[in-house]
């Protein structure tokens, strides 16, 4: 569970304390609940309730449950450039067809529902050894993904230390609308201008796609007590995604070299496998009352990105249980290698190609603010929040046309968070 | 590479300032708001937005389900 183990780390380090909690805590559940809205305007809309239950089972022993659902609507980029003509795209069914008016950012419809659930088990081994177990899968339409994961955690130092260390692995298995499409293979039926959509592409012999995808994921981290009023964590994770790893409805321009208009549209293509580096270093710290939470993460893979994210929020104590705590969060990246906006025609074919923006150089500021206090016995809270990524719009290798377009639109999107966390 | 080493560098001097603290001294790490992550469905739901609109994920723990987002 991808926070089993900070949630295990930090029980352990306040072991000697749990036991001063209410009556018979064996027959409680500790449960957290929330509604998260997430709104991009006129782009994708996402309303994810999630509730999550936790209870002890026996002697430091907690079970964990969690449900999950998301429904998604609304556009998203299909990939392709934007142009002064009239551009046509076939569907992801490729039964129908629909257009995006000249100058305007390319984006496909879609809807789709996620249910996901995990189960986490977290069980002493020794006495300053802990173990935590987790089993988690989630369906949606076109995708179904079903992993595990097992965490070890050692105290040291009279538990001013913790010692932990991970792997989860899992198995994704994507079913597109259509068939997986050919990489790098022309979109047919997608129509520019006047220009007919060539038929004619080279095949690059490898066959189909693999449909299916393992990712592999190891953690090492050190939790340690710098005092009695600060905490500060340091992790490592290794990451290894082998499989299908391209976005099957995403496609890519090829432009006139000279022009920069549309000739057609190939569909992307991206390696067959990822190697990720996290390192991520979290710091909290209490001063009167009030406490800060200071996070740094350094990101890079074989892709060639590499991202730096800085996270801090400040708890404001009102008194009484109320609190107000804004959040600030800097996110950069980097471009990875075989990110393009556009191909021209006439270049050779790369080896890989994407469009996405998510894989493009931008950077994203998100402020927000939450709201806390004690509600019937248990704590709701509420926060608002305002992400914006910005990339380039206009990058120096555009073409005619596409010089004349907005090739990184700005993306705002509100964050609306209510969360009630009780016990039962 | 430089970065990895600075961050290792902060992280030793940051514990290095380690002071014993005793059992009966823990309350305020005991503290709810104290842990990390404090909210942990608000990390929770941090960690799939964001995952989802970046190329850039993980950090603070593994395992947690996949999706069809990235």
């Amino acid at each position: 569970m991808r926070n089993a183990l900070t949630m295990a780390t930090t029980s352990l380090l306040a072991a000697p304390l749990h036991a001063a909690g209410p009556s018979d805590p064996a027959s409680e559940w500790e449960v957290d609940s929330t509604l998260l809205y997430y709104d991009e305007q006129n782009r994708v809309q996402v309303i994810k309730p999630v509730v999550s239950a936790r209870k002890e089972i026996g002697e430091e022993r907690f079970l964990s449950v969690r449900a999950v659902f998301d429904t998604m609507t609304g556009a998203s980029p299909n990939g392709a450039a934007p142009s002064s003509r009239l551009q046509s795209f076939t569907t992801p069914s490729g039964k129908d067809s629909y257009t995006v008016q000249p100058n305007r950012y390319p984006m496909r419809a879609f809807q789709d529902n996620r249910v996901a659930g995990s189960v986490t088990l977290e069980t002493p081994v020794s006495r300053l050894v802990k173990t935590v177990l987790g089993l988690n899968g989630s369906v949606e339409s076109d995708y179904t993904a079903l992993g595990g994961s097992a965490t070890l955690l050692k105290d040291l130092d009279n538990r001013l230390t913790t010692l932990s260390t991970g792997i989860a692995v899992s198995y994704d298995l994507v079913r597109p609308r259509n068939s997986i499409p050919q990489g790098l293979g022309v979109m047919t039926g997608a129509v520019a201008s006047l220009s007919a959509a060539s038929e004619e592409e080279d095949d690059e012999g490898e066959g189909a796609e693999s449909r299916q995808k393992v990712v592999v994921d190891l953690l090492f981290g050190i939790t340690r007590v710098v005092n009695k009023r600060t905490l500060t964590q340091l992790n490592y994770t290794l990451g290894f995604s082998n499989g299908y790893l391209t976005d099957p409805y995403k496609i890519i321009s090829r432009v006139d070299s000279a022009s920069g208009l549309p000739v057609d549209y190939l569909y992307e293509k991206r390696p067959g496998s990822r190697l990720r580096n996290t390192l991520y270093w979290h710091t909290a710290h209490q001063l009167t009352e009030d406490t800060i939470h200071f996070s740094y993460r350094y990101f890079w893979d074989d892709w060639g990105v590499k991202a730096h994210t800085a996270d801090l929020k400040y708890r404001y104590e009102l008194g009484s249980g109320h609190y107000l705590q804004p959040h600030l969060r800097y996110y950069i990246q980097t471009a990875a290698d075989f990110y393009r906006h556009s191909l021209a025609s006439g270049e050779p074919l790369p080896r890989y190609a994407s469009a996405d923006l998510r894989l493009a150089k931008f950077t994203s500021t998100t402020l927000g603010i939450k709201y806390g206090m004690p509600l019937f016995g248990g704590e709701l809270s509420m926060r608002i929040e305002q992400m914006r990524q910005e990339g380039e719009s206009h990058p120096g290798d555009a073409i005619g046309d596409l010089k004349n377009q907005d090739l990184f639109p700005t993306l705002k999107a509100a964050i609306v968070q209510v969360s009630y966390s009780f016990v039962f | 590479m430089r970065i990895t080493i600075a961050v290792f560098v902060l992280f030793c001097l940051a514990g290095c300032s380690l002071q014993p603290v005793r059992p009966w001294e823990r309350g305020i790490l005991a503290q709810k708001k104290m842990q990390i992550p404090a909210d942990k469905l608000e990390a929770f739901s941090d960690e799939h937005i964001y995952f989802s609109k970046e190329a850039a994920s993980g950090g603070q723990g593994i395992g947690g389900g996949g999706c069809g987002c990235n």
